[in-house]
């Protein structure tokens, strides 16, 4: 019996390792995008609101100073040109490029 | 005071409050994106008065605006008016929903840079008269002023500009009302100019805004036509200080309109001052 009960123990806390070390392996990166138009936090929320639709993306905030929108994302995911360029000109907007920065920011 | 006089100082005062309709900052070439909604609710109080005749007004004021497409936006605004009018020894009041403005805006031009934009849109609608005009109480019928309507479709059509950058922007618009309703037309010009106050300086987390503004409002109406009687134009100029509060989501806005300047036929009222407090929000 008490045989029984370790085993079930030590199943259980090998999956927990093993999810624990599944997520661990999810990296997430930063990669921020050059947009030019972007004046105030109210004008960018609906360009938020897209991008935060896009799989794999799981935050999404803005610098305006520097004219970029910071999106953190799952490491494999790929933001396409094309889609951004027609993404921010729906939003009136006018998308210049984008950079993929090592890790996002916390 | 006989029929005639009142009747003529109703429709002069109704000119009066009609002058005072000009929204802060929501005449702009903002752009407002595919498939976004945005509401704006606004509360307005307003006083006017000559000598013998005083008169308030507290409104609700709601719009919605949906971006049809990255050029076109649809806007939807409808007021609910309560005004009361003091007129010697009696009070005459009228509640009810205003007429309803529907117009589309086109972004005729757009120049993006980093932090900064400039936009022209020129748009064209019609006040719907789903606002009552012809209300009356034990002293007869209302003043146009106290009416919630104007009875007719009166188109209008105006042409705005936008230049903002990450610290200030700048919006003006010229507006052309067709008045089929006893007044004659309105144009008006108004500027806005708002200024970021808070944070003094941004850091890549600003995300709120506080803004300082300033706007100007000059409108004219052409003559009365009430009875065959000419009473001349008017024209006044308003300047309107406000606070701007501004986050992602909303925007909350106070100001406090008041004329500097009136030229007004004999016997209208005069403005004294418009409040208003608002929120926009985007969803």
């Amino acid at each position: 019996m008490k045989a029984t009960t370790f085993m079930k123990k030590t199943i259980f806390f090998a999956f927990a390792m093993l999810l624990l070390f599944a997520n661990a392996t999810v990296f997430a990166k930063q990669i921020n995008l050059q947009v030019d138009g972007v004046t105030c936090p109210f004008c960018v929320a609906s360009s938020k609101k897209q991008l935060k639709k896009i799989d794999g993306v799981t935050s999404v905030d803005s610098d305006l100073e520097n004219g970029l929108i910071k999106v953190c994302a799952a490491d494999d995911t790929s933001l396409d040109d094309d889609m951004l360029k027609q993404l921010f000109l729906d939003q009136g907007f006018v998308y210049r490029g984008q950079e993929s920065v090592a890790d996002c920011e916390a | 005071m006989n029929l005639y006089r009142a009747l003529i100082l109703c429709a002069l005062l109704s000119i009066g409050i009609q002058a005072n309709a000009a929204p802060i900052t929501t005449s702009s070439a903002t752009p407002i994106a595919k498939g976004q909604f945005i509401a704006r609710t606004e509360v307005i109080r307003q006083h006017a008065d000559t000598e013998s005749i005083e008169f308030f007004r507290d409104s609700a004021a709601a719009t919605l605006i949906y971006g049809i497409s990255r050029k076109w936006a649809a806007f939807v605004t409808n007021t609910y008016k309560q005004g009361r009018l003091n007129d010697q020894n009696r009070v005459r009041r009228n509640q009810g929903f205003s007429d309803t403005n529907v117009f589309a805006r086109y972004t005729a031009y757009q120049s993006n840079h980093l932090g900064k934009t400039l936009r022209i849109a020129p748009y064209l609608g019609t006040q719907i008269p789903t606002g009552r005009e012809n209300v009356s109480d034990e002293f007869g019928r209302l003043p146009v002023g106290l009416q919630t309507g104007h009875g007719a479709y009166n188109p209008f059509a105006g042409i705005t500009l936008t230049y903002a950058t990450i610290d200030w922007r700048f919006d003006t618009q010229l507006r052309y009302q067709s008045n089929n309703f006893e007044i004659d037309d309105e144009w008006r010009f108004d500027s806005s100019l708002q200024y970021r106050v808070l944070p003094k300086v941004l850091t890549g987390d600003s995300n709120a805004f506080v803004n300082a503004v300033l706007e100007f409002n000059y409108i004219n109406h052409g003559r009365d036509q009430m009875s065959g009687r000419n009473t001349g134009n008017s024209s006044t100029l308003f300047i309107a200080p406000g606070l701007q509060y501004i986050q992602s989501n909303f925007i909350a806005e106070a100001s406090l309109q008041v004329p500097v300047n009136t030229e007004l036929a004999p016997g209208m009222l005069e403005q004294e001052y418009i409040a208003r407090v608002g929120v926009r929000f985007n969803f």
